[in-house]
């Protein structure tokens, strides 16, 4: 029987506004890219691994974003998607009940990435994709199809092309899309954001460029050297058992001399220190420093600029991305899942040892220093196991340590920084030295 | 090639900065029909001297003038101030920024900084393209001496030219940017175009529907590189008044978002009198042209010159 048509103009309206709203444009642009990426994985069947180097599996593949003020264009080599999977998923409206089980381990989880994305940009829209059995065009006019009783969209048959994959344009860009693809900064974060986030993917081969800038991965790393080492563990949740987790955390970058508020402020490095939490190697939480993950949660330590330095990362992994700890925007995590709060507990465990060692540093400072620089970078996927965090142990002195913390008007400070014979020495070096020259020349015992 | 010492002598004096305050001032004189410039605010950074406020009063006549200066220095300012139309307030420019309800009428605001993007500037906008109204004219200036990036130190840490850009600058640096745009010839383009973005992302992020419409972007050097961008903020209905008052039309120095370089030479009164009795003319004097008078002067300098001559200031020695 067929259906009785309604007259459904207003509900798409309302659908339209609804399921753009709770979404940012580089969400969008983000979901269309995930597309890509489960594209790739379905063509090669490349398995959910541990991210070890040399792995390549993405390699050959690629997506290519274009935009200026009147058409966005993302362009994938990625295999096309196949019909079954259009008419079940991608152009049909929520995911059918009856749909087959999805290839295993994608990122892709909703059916509603695409059209979000879509609708969120603007109202002409081309897609063409060619897989190696069929091909087929959608052209979508968004004014046309709310006038529509039909919630699908028209599928039209047309010529396979090469290399196998999908082209989206999309024109009559709305007038806020129009105006942030105007802005060079809006360039700027979406690279700096598919970098970050992306940067499993990218060191395993893809290659992603926007408006002809390739992307290059941001080099996650850990310090590790003879007093330093990384904790990197591995397990399956307890209950969800499909669900495989691995953490790591330490001391990315040395902690800073400087670790009042106004030290900081400055140090755009900042947004890589904290928690990172991702699934299936798609980072959804970046540099968290809240409550999202450790920090405040109960009884653990607020963030404060002395952790600055430390990162951590987990990633979630599963071949039913819905057991996953993330929302349907995928840029955010769901705090809430009991998964995810299982993890947490481990997460603080793997936290603490940085944290006493920020605090047992300062009565050690040039002995701690020394041994921090010894410590370099390694890659994360270069860590070896290591069910600790290892961090340096100082015997206890028999002298015991007090700080001195002072305001002096910021021109007298940097006189005095001249005097001393370095203009760009720290506020806590002019301190310690004047204190030192003070002690050097007024005190008979030292 | 480094300039030589007596070309930079001159340094307090300044012609370059000099003839950039008259190019401003005269291409606003022309949107005193549009835009009823001498009902507007004059915000500026005015130090001891005031020489762009005694310029704005009597070429705009405009009335109502304020001047930030840095609370040690503002009783010296107020006692300096040439005229009683002029308040001196005391603090930091982005402290006194954020306090002021002047932003909310018409103004020309000008803030002329001699410190880089690591500065107060980037700041100072961000409060400017929050809260000024349409019709509000805002111009900056700052330093754009890339070698200044590499000595950048943060806590314990030493970043190269492009990181301790990107540590200043975010997002503002675009895509691409290479260590080769940092160098003395590209870097002033790149600090105008990174202070454009800025204005209009700016705008954009504080949710505004006006637009930053760019008219000036200067580059000049008397002694440090300058850079100077300005514009309007416009809504809709002034954006289109603006375009049709035609500035770019009626001034060559008016490029939008273009870089356009003030270049004028150190002169001696002598120097200056030969080439004024050989201008107008329609190509600028070649540096053999020059040499063959006498003295010398490079192209670059000449062109400048040539199209710049009628601001170019002649400085002198009075008893008192």
């Amino acid at each position: 029987m067929k259906p009785k048509k309604v007259h459904s103009g207003p509900v798409k309206d309302f659908f339209i506004d609804t399921i753009t709203k709770d979404v940012s444009l580089v969400d969008c642009i983000l979901d269309l890219l995930d597309n890509c990426l489960d594209g790739a994985m379905r063509m090669n069947g490349i398995k959910l691994t541990e991210n070890r180097t040399g792995d390549k599996s993405y390699n050959g593949f690629h997506a290519r974003i274009s935009f200026d003020v009147n058409l966005f264009s993302i362009e994938d080599n990625c295999g096309g998607i196949p019909l079954n999977y259009a008419i079940d998923y991608a152009f049909h409206f929520g995911r059918r009940a009856d749909a087959p089980k999805d290839f295993e381990g994608l990122i892709g989880l909703y059916g509603i990435g695409m059209k979000r994305a879509i609708f969120k940009m603007g109202r002409t829209i081309a897609i063409a994709t060619s897989t190696d059995n069929i091909a087929y065009r959608v052209p979508i006019d968004v004014s046309e199809w709310q006038k529509n009783d039909d919630w699908d969209f028209d599928i039209e048959p047309s010529e396979k092309f090469t290399p196998y994959g999908t082209k989206i344009i999309i024109k009559d860009l709305r007038p806020q899309v129009k105006e942030e693809f105007s802005l060079e900064t809006f360039e700027s974060e979406l690279v700096r954001i598919t970098a970050r986030d992306y940067s499993f993917f990218l060191q395993k081969g893809f290659e992603l460029t926007v408006n002809s800038n390739q992307v290059t991965p941001y080099n996650f790393s850990l310090r590790e050297g003879k007093q330093f080492k990384p904790i990197y563990i591995k397990y399956a949740d307890s209950i969800e058992t499909d669900v495989n987790i691995d953490i790591k955390a330490g001391m990315a970058d040395i902690p800073p001399d400087d670790d009042s508020a106004e030290g900081t402020q400055n140090l755009r490095e900042v947004d890589y220190y904290g928690w990172f939490v991702s699934c299936n190697d798609r980072i959804v939480l970046a540099g968290d420093k809240t409550y999202l993950t450790v920090w405040g949660d109960d009884s653990f330590p607020i963030w404060h600029p002395q952790y600055n330095g430390f990162m951590g990362i987990i990633n979630f992994q599963c071949t039913d991305p819905s057991k996953l700890p993330w929302t349907t925007t995928k840029r955010n995590l769901d705090e809430s899942s009991e998964l995810y709060r299982r993890a947490v507990t481990k997460m603080k465990d793997a936290t603490r040892p940085y944290l006493s060692y920020t605090n047992a540093r300062k009565a050690n400072l040039d002995e701690a220093k020394e041994m921090e620089e010894t410590a370099s970078p390694k890659a994360l996927n270069l860590l070896e196991p290591s069910e600790k965090m290892l961090v340096p142990t100082f015997t206890k002195k028999d002298i015991s340590f007090t700080g001195i913390h002072y305001q002096k008007p910021t021109e007298t400070v940097k006189k005095v920084k001249e005097s001393l014979g370095d203009q760009y020495m720290t506020n806590k070096d002019v301190g310690i030295q004047t204190f030192d020259y003070y002690v050097e020349n007024e005190l008979e015992e030292k | 090639m480094t300039k030589p010492s007596f070309a930079k002598i001159n340094y307090l004096l300044r012609p370059n900065k000099n003839v950039e305050r008259k190019l401003i001032v005269e291409a606003l004189t022309a949107l005193n029909d549009s835009f009823r410039i001498s009902q507007y605010d004059y915000i500026g950074m005015g130090s001891m001297w005031f020489v762009d406020f005694i310029l704005v009063h009597k070429i705009l006549n405009i009335q109502n003038m304020i001047s930030i200066e840095k609370e040690v220095y503002a009783k010296r300012a107020d006692f300096n101030k040439p005229y009683d139309c002029i308040t001196v307030l005391a603090g930091d420019t982005t402290e006194v920024l954020r306090n002021m309800s002047e932003l909310q009428r018409q103004a020309i605001i000008w803030l002329d900084h001699d410190t880089g993007l690591n500065g107060p500037a980037l700041e100072d906008a961000r409060i400017i393209c929050e809260r000024a109204g349409s019709k509000n004219i805002f111009i900056l200036t700052v330093k754009a001496d890339h070698t200044e990036l590499r000595r950048e130190t943060i806590g314990h840490k030493r970043f190269s030219r492009l990181n301790s850009l990107k540590q200043i600058a975010g997002d503002l640096v675009p895509v691409g940017t290479t260590d080769r745009n940092i160098q003395k010839d590209e870097f002033p383009k790149l600090v105008a175009k990174m202070l454009f973005s800025h204005m209009k992302s700016s705008l954009k992020k504080s949710g505004r529907r006006e637009q930053f419409y760019p008219l000036f972007n200067m580059f000049y050097s008397d002694g440090s590189p300058m850079v100077t961008v300005g514009g309007m903020i416009v809504n809709e209905e002034d954006k289109i008044l603006l375009q049709r008052s035609n500035l770019p039309g009626i001034f060559d120095y008016v490029t939008g978002e273009t870089q356009f370089r003030i270049n004028v030479p150190h002169l001696t009164v002598k120097e200056k009198i030969e080439l004024d009795s050989m201008l107008p003319r329609e190509n600028a004097p070649t540096s053999n042209d020059i040499e063959e008078i006498g003295f010398f002067l490079s192209d670059d300098e000449l062109k400048s010159y040539h199209k710049l001559y009628r601001y170019y200031p002649v400085f002198g020695e009075f008893s008192l």
